[in-house]
This record gives structure tokens, C-alpha cells and sequence, in this order.
């Protein structure tokens, strides 16, 4: 059996529906963080993969440097917001956290 | 004969890794502790390289290992360890949030499912280069040249953003 | 020098103002480094506004052009710069408004701010040109990332951290899903151009996964513009960020989102030159895309005003009434013809004014007040008629009633409907627009409720201790401003009408609006 496009696809679609979940069940904001970075990587196996088996013209691997990049963005600027929240509550339990109510 | 020992190769390393990468995603999902869930994300990103490399991705592999592991999961890590005072503290929200997670997971996987069953996906037999990064980095300078220029703005804006929020506080 | 060098300084030349924001944002940073020792404030708002007045007046010298260009990255059509003219004039009010009320932000350094303001400029800026699906995200994500910092830019204050965090983890699950869905448009048809990626839908091929993709797209979409079910972080975001802040994601960073949605829309139905709009209609009919949009405004409006009867925070309020407003606009985005953009685009002008307008009396409450609470407005109407006339003016303009800009703007919206329910050769039934629009009535009757709680407490409601406020030139300045504009538009809109017909100008042959009402 050869390895085709829908193998990749299917690891994909396992991925976000875990991340999904992850994101979903956790409480702490880094459980989430840990749930979007797992969404981020379905999508770039997807588009690496369409890149190898559709088009092979490179542009889904360009695609997929660009939302590296953007990850490590989210990554730094979730981390620092999570500290800073953690030096105003003592915590990152996204349950404490509620000043904001309504 | 050749051909054969490559896709055989082929599939074997592509099973090894799904794998790797699945179980330690699932640990990554469900593991009690947050310690845990961040090490089991450690090789849920190793594994993804190690599908670039499958796909002839050699350029993207690398980048995975040096930005993703060497970088986010670092920057994570820190995050868990800079924040946790009591580690028991970081536990799982409930059991009945899980479920009902799961479910919404199952389903949102089973739509995928007929999605990629069903999908009119682009197929051709492209021929694989041996080289990515010399196509990649031409085309970052020409036909991307835009993206590329302006993620620099993105980068700024986010280093800016990260350092305001954790510098020291001015009173 | 190589053909390649000529053609990207060429293209150069077409995105100055976005060259000149880049250059404010620098000059913003290094000021505020050469000035570390003592307040650079003063020094960097006036920076961050000349470079947004430099790219504004090199905007209103440009001509649209339907080109493409950067190899197809982006789009400078009319539409975009419609789009760009009214981000830019956003992001200046809201660096006045900060610069004028700087006790919110007096235990701050406040160079970050303007350059991070200036940088979530520039991702809407590219957002509403965008061609390619990596410049449509990398923006949106600039823009984004932008807003989170702005969000808990009072990094002591617990509730403005909050309001950051949950903005974030929000923000970063909705883009992570609409990402996969881009991932999957681009595997069926193996290009990353936007409109080509809708050639299932034109060619009448759309699958299953086709529509997958597509709603998983709209995730990302729709949690930028607050419609429901992706609305729930708006009325916390806006409650704990810093007021201006607060107005500029209601303003800016919503339009934004509209701004993709509606090229999206558009792309459905490309045309050799501009857009083809009925083609578009007619394709994403074809596919019941009218009828997503039908439950999402119903949906999003009447959430947003139901929740907002309850509210007793002005910002918070002001939050759920964004919520309401962006269901009142996808109204429009079930007809999808020529005369339904007009009135989009005409309510957006309108929408900045009064919302800009609404959000100015909720910063000048914050600044002097130390808290946008109803309960804290009592005697508002003894210390200070002027603010609670330009308040009750604003409100007004929100419910959508004469004499003001609001009027005209709502009953354009209600009048797509009407017309279409009344018209022949629409593709849905009657009472399908019709249900709507009558859905959209009866919110305005609910809203108005609300608004005149704010009014009430203001004006009606005993008070013990008379409020202290002082309003400053600039205050009485910028609201008389506002409140000039809204009432004079209500009365004479025309201005607006040729501004909206030079923005669609590009939507082709088939853009020829009936003027008027």
C-alpha cells in the first residue's frame, strides 16, 4: 500500500479534532495554547501535503512557513499575556480569572 | 524491485510515525498534568518533521525542529514552569467537560471524514525535488515577496506586544 | 536594474500609504527611544497622526485600480480603499481620543501603544486588499495580534490582563480553525488566490467538503466581526480593555472583518474587470449561502440586544450593541446585490461616527469618572448637558432614528429587504426577506429600551454626589464634531451616497445602484 494524500489528510483531521477538543477541556490558558498549536500543525500537514501530491508547485509550503511564523507570534504574545496575567491573579486558571462578568 | 523497497520504506516510517504522533497528540489532549501534555506536544511536533521529510519537505522539517520545538515548545515549557507554583494545581478541568468535548471532537472528525472521503482534490504526479530551499527561497523573493516583507511587520508588531506586556513593572 | 526590480518599485509606489505607516510606526518607536528618559508621550501621538494623515492624503490622490499586484498578492480596487480611507480616519480618532483623556493611561508609557495602534492599521489596511489567501491572513493575524496587546495595554489593572487573555485564546482558536479550512480550499483547486479557490462554486462543482471548508473559513471571519455563536468575548474584550481601545475594535477591527467577508462574497462571482455582483449572488444562492447569513443576523442581532437589556456597564453595553449592529449589516449579506453593498458601505460610514461618537462620551466617563458604570452617571445632566447631549444624540443615531445619520443608514438596510421581498426574479420567496427585516424592527424597538436606560440614568435618576467633569477644548471639539456630522448627515446624506458610488465604483458593469431611498 503506498502512502497517498488521504493518509495525510486523515492525520490531519485527527489533529484538529483533538486540538478542538484540547482546546475545548482544558482549564489553564497554556492547555488551550497546547490545543491551537496541535490546530496549526493539522492545517500545515494539510497544505504540505496537497503541496507534495496536488500542485507540487510549492506554494503550500510557502503557505505553511508563513503560519509557522504566525505561530511563533501567537505562541510569544499568548505566553507573555499568560504571564502577565499570572503577576496580576496568582494563577492562569481561566475559571478564577472573573472580573469580567455578565 | 527498488520501487518496492521505497514505498515499503515508505509506509513503514509513515506508521511509525502516525504513531508517535497520534498517541502522543492524544496524550497531549488528555493528560492530566499540564507537564505532561507540553513533553507528549514535544513529540507530536518532532513527528510532524518527520513527516515533511516524508513529504519531500526538507526545507519545512528543518524549520519545524528550529521554530516549533527549538522555539514554541521552549517558549511553552517556560510558560508551564514560570507560572506554576503548585503544579497539582494544573489538573484537568472535569470529567464531564471532557466528555462532552470528546463528543463535539467525534462528530467534528466524522464530518472531516466524509470531507476528505468525498473531496475533489487536486491530483497530480509532481516530480519531487531533491532541493526545497533553493525553489523556496526564490519564490519568498519574487512571487511572495509582499508576505514575506510584510511578516517582518507582523514579527515587529509581536515583539513589541510580548516585551511591553512582561517588562518589569514601573512601579 | 532588472525587469523584476522595476515591477516591485512600481508596485512600491501603489502601497505608499501603507509605506507611510510603516515608516510612522518606526519613527513612533525611535522617538519614544530617543525621549526614554522623559514622557514621550506628547511626542509619539503626534507622530503616530501625521503618519496617518501622510497616508490618508496619499490615499485620497490614488486611483483604484482592478490590477493586481505583487504577482496577485493584492487588490487596490475602490472597494479596498474605501475600506483603507475610513480604517485610517478610525485609527486617528482613536489616537486623539487617547492622547486628549491621558489619565486612563497615566501610569503608562504609551510609545507601544501608538506603534502597535499603527500596526493594527496596516494589517487592516492589507485585510481589505488582500488577493491571496497568506497576505488575507497574515494581516488579519497582524491586526490581531496588534489588538491582544491593546486589549491588556493597562498591564496592572486585573481586568484589562483578563480581557487580553481571553481575547487571545479566542482569537487564536478562530484563527487556527479558519486556517485549516483555507487548507482544505487550497487542496481541491491547488491555488492560494482567493478567487480562484471559489471556482467550485462558479463552475456549480461545490461538495461536501467544498461547503466544509467554507463555514470552517467563515469561523475565522466571524469571530472578527462578533456574530454569533462567535460573539462571546466581545462584551468582556470591550468591558476591560482601555476605553479607546474598546472603540477602536468596534470600530476598525469590525469593519476589518466585514471588509474580508465582503470580498469573499464578491469573489464568488469574478469578472474580467472589477466584480460581477449578480453572478456572485447567484452563485452563492445557488448553494443556500443566503440562508446561513439569514440565521446568522437573525441570530447575532437579536442575541445582542436581548443581552444588552441586562447590561449596566456602558462599555459592556456598548459591546453587546456592537454585536446587534454587525447583525443589522449581515442583513444585507442575504440580498447580496448592488443596492445591499450601498447600504452597507453607506451604514459603515455611519456606523464610525456614531459608535466613535457613543465611545468618546464612554472615554471622557472613564478618564474623569474612573468608571463607565450607569449607576455612576446619576446627575450627569446637572454636571454636564453637553456630554449628555451628545450622548443622547449618539443613541439616538445607534437606535436608527431621525433626525439623525442613523435614520437614513437602518432604512437603506430595511429597504434592501423590502425591495427584495417586493421585487420579482429574487430567488427566495417573499417572507424570506420580509421575516427578516421584521426581525430587524423589532430588535430596533428592544434597543431603543436599552439606550434610554443609559439616557434615564443620566438625566432622570436621583443623585446624591454631583459628578465631576470637566470637559477640555478637544472634548468639546471632537464631540461637537461628531454630533454636527451625525446630525447633518441625517438630514443631508448625500456626501456619503457618492462617496459609497465612487467605492463601488469597481464592482463592475452590473454595479449601477438606483440612488436615493
Amino acid at each position: 500500500m503506498a502512502i497517498g494524500l488521504e493518509h495525510y489528510l486523515v492525520v490531519g483531521a485527527v489533529l484538529f479534532a483533538l486540538g478542538l477538543v484540547c482546546c475545548m477541556a482544558r482549564r489553564t490558558a497554556i492547555g488551550i495554547l497546547i490545543g491551537i498549536e496541535l490546530i496549526l500543525n493539522a492545517a500545515n500537514i494539510n497544505l504540505i501535503a496537497f503541496d507534495r501530491f496536488g500542485t507540487g508547485r510549492f506554494d503550500g509550503q510557502i503557505f505553511a512557513v508563513f503560519v509557522i511564523i504566525l505561530a511563533a507570534c501567537e505562541a510569544a504574545i499568548a505566553l507573555a499575556i499568560i504571564i502577565g496575567m499570572f503577576m496580576n491573579f496568582g494563577t492562569i486558571d481561566t475559571d478564577v480569572a472573573d472580573k469580567l462578568e455578565g | 524491485m527498488s520501487d518496492f523497497f521505497q514505498h515499503f520504506g515508505q509506509t513503514v516510517a509513515f506508521i511509525a510515525i502516525t504513531a508517535v504522533v497520534i498517541g502522543s497528540a492524544l496524550a497531549a489532549t488528555f493528560a492530566k498534568s499540564i507537564v505532561h501534555a507540553s513533553f507528549a506536544l514535544f513529540f507530536t511536533l518532532l513527528g510532524m518533521a518527520g513527516y515533511y521529510f516524508l513529504l519531500g519537505a526538507d526545507f519545512l522539517g528543518i524549520t519545524q525542529v528550529i521554530i516549533y520545538v527549538g522555539g514554541i515548545l521552549v517558549l511553552l515549557l517556560f510558560g508551564v514552569l514560570l507560572t506554576s507554583r503548585s503544579l497539582d494545581q494544573l489538573q484537568i478541568r472535569s470529567r464531564a467537560s471532557y466528555i462532552a468535548a470528546s463528543a463535539v471532537g467525534l462528530a467534528v472528525l466524522a464530518m472531516l471524514w466524509k470531507a476528505i472521503i468525498r473531496g475533489p482534490w487536486q491530483h497530480v504526479t509532481p516530480v519531487v525535488p531533491q532541493q526545497t530551499t533553493q525553489s523556496l527561497g526564490r519564490l519568498l523573493l519574487t512571487d511572495y515577496l509582499l508576505a514575506f516583507e510584510f511578516s517582518s511587520v507582523t514579527l515587529l508588531a509581536a515583539l513589541i506586544g510580548a516585551a511591553y506586556i512582561v517588562r518589569r513593572r514601573e512601579k | 536594474m532588472s525587469a523584476f526590480t522595476a515591477q516591485t518599485l512600481a508596485n512600491c509606489r501603489a502601497i505608499a500609504p501603507e509605506l507611510a505607516l510603516i515608516a510612522a510606526l518606526m519613527a513612533v518607536l525611535l522617538v519614544d527611544l530617543a525621549l526614554l528618559s522623559r514622557r514621550s508621550t506628547g511626542a509619539s501621538v503626534w507622530v503616530a497622526v501625521a503618519g496617518l494623515g501622510t497616508a490618508f492624503a496619499l490615499l485620497t490622490r490614488f486611483q483604484p485600480t482592478d490590477a493586481v499586484i505583487f504577482s496577485g498578492a493584492i487588490r487596490l480596487d475602490s472597494l479596498a480603499l474605501f475600506f483603507q480611507k475610513i480604517f485610517i480616519l478610525g485609527a486617528m480618532a482613536v489616537c486623539l481620543f487617547t492622547a486628549a483623556n491621558a489619565e486612563i493611561f497615566a501610569e503608562y508609557r504609551m510609545g507601544e501603544y501608538y506603534a502597535l495602534v499603527l500596526s493594527a492599521t496596516l494589517g487592516a489596511m492589507f485585510l481589505a486588499a488582500a488577493n491571496d489567501y497568506i497576505i488575507l491572513v497574515l494581516s488579519l493575524e497582524t491586526l490581531s495580534l496588534s489588538s491582544y496587546v491593546l486589549a491588556g495595554y493597562l498591564r496592572v489593572d486585573r481586568r484589562s490582563s483578563e480581557a487580553s487573555m481571553k481575547y487571545i485564546l479566542y482569537g487564536a482558536v478562530a484563527s487556527g480553525v479558519m486556517l485549516f479550512g483555507i487548507s482544505y480550499l487550497y487542496g481541491m483547486t491547488g491555488t492560494l488566490r482567493i478567487a480562484e479557490t471559489f471556482a467550485p462554486l462558479r463552475q456549480g462543482t461545490q461538495s461536501f467538503t467544498f461547503f466544509v471548508a467554507f463555514a470552517l473559513l467563515l469561523c475565522g471571519i466571524g469571530f472578527k466581526i462578533s456574530s454569533v455563536p462567535f460573539h462571546n468575548w466581545t462584551p468582556d474584550v470591550y468591558e476591560g480593555s482601555p476605553t479607546p481601545i474598546s472603540a477602536f475594535l468596534a470600530v476598525v477591527s469590525k469593519s476589518a472583518g466585514f471588509a474580508i467577508l465582503l470580498r469573499l462574497v464578491l469573489q464568488a462571482g469574478m469578472a474580467a474587470p472589477g466584480f460581477d455582483v449578480a453572478a456572485a449572488a447567484r452563485h452563492l444562492t445557488a448553494s443556500g449561502l443566503d440562508i446561513v447569513f439569514w440565521i446568522l443576523a437573525a441570530a447575532t442581532m437579536t442575541v445582542g440586544n436581548l443581552v444588552a437589556i441586562r447590561q449596566t456597564d456602558i462599555k459592556r453595553l456598548l459591546g453587546y450593541s456592537s454585536i446587534a449592529h454587525a447583525g443589522y449589516l449581515l442583513m444585507a449579506f442575504t440580498v447580496m446585490n448592488s443596492a445591499a453593498w450601498d447600504a452597507v458601505l453607506f451604514y459603515f460610514v455611519v456606523y464610525y461616527l456614531m459608535t466613535l461618537g457613543a465611545f468618546y462620551v464612554a472615554i471622557t466617563l472613564e478618564a474623569q469618572t474612573g468608571t463607565t458604570e450607569m449607576s455612576a452617571c446619576r446627575g450627569m445632566w446637572v454636571a454636564s448637558p453637553y456630554l449628555v447631549t451628545a450622548m443622547v444624540v449618539f443613541l439616538i443615531s445607534l437606535t436608527g432614528l431621525p433626525p439623525t445619520a442613523g435614520f437614513p443608514a437602518k432604512l437603506k438596510l430595511f429597504k434592501v429587504l423590502i425591495d427584495a421581498a417586493l421585487g420579482t426574479g429574487m430567488p427566495r420567496g417573499p417572507w424570506f426577506y420580509l421575516s427578516l427585516a421584521l426581525i430587524g424592527v423589532g430588535n430596533s424597538v428592544v434597543s431603543l429600551y436599552y439606550y434610554f436606560k443609559i439616557v434615564r440614568a443620566m438625566t432622570l435618576e436621583r443623585f446624591e454626589t454631583l459628578p465631576s467633569i470637566r470637559l477640555s477644548v478637544f472634548d468639546l471639539a471632537a464631540m461637537g464634531a461628531l454630533l454636527v456630522a451625525v446630525i447633518f448627515l441625517g438630514i443631508y446624506f448625500q456626501p456619503v451616497e457618492e462617496f459609497v458610488q465612487t467605492a463601488l465604483s469597481s464592482l463592475g458593469g452590473a454595479a449601477r445602484v438606483v440612488g436615493g431611498l
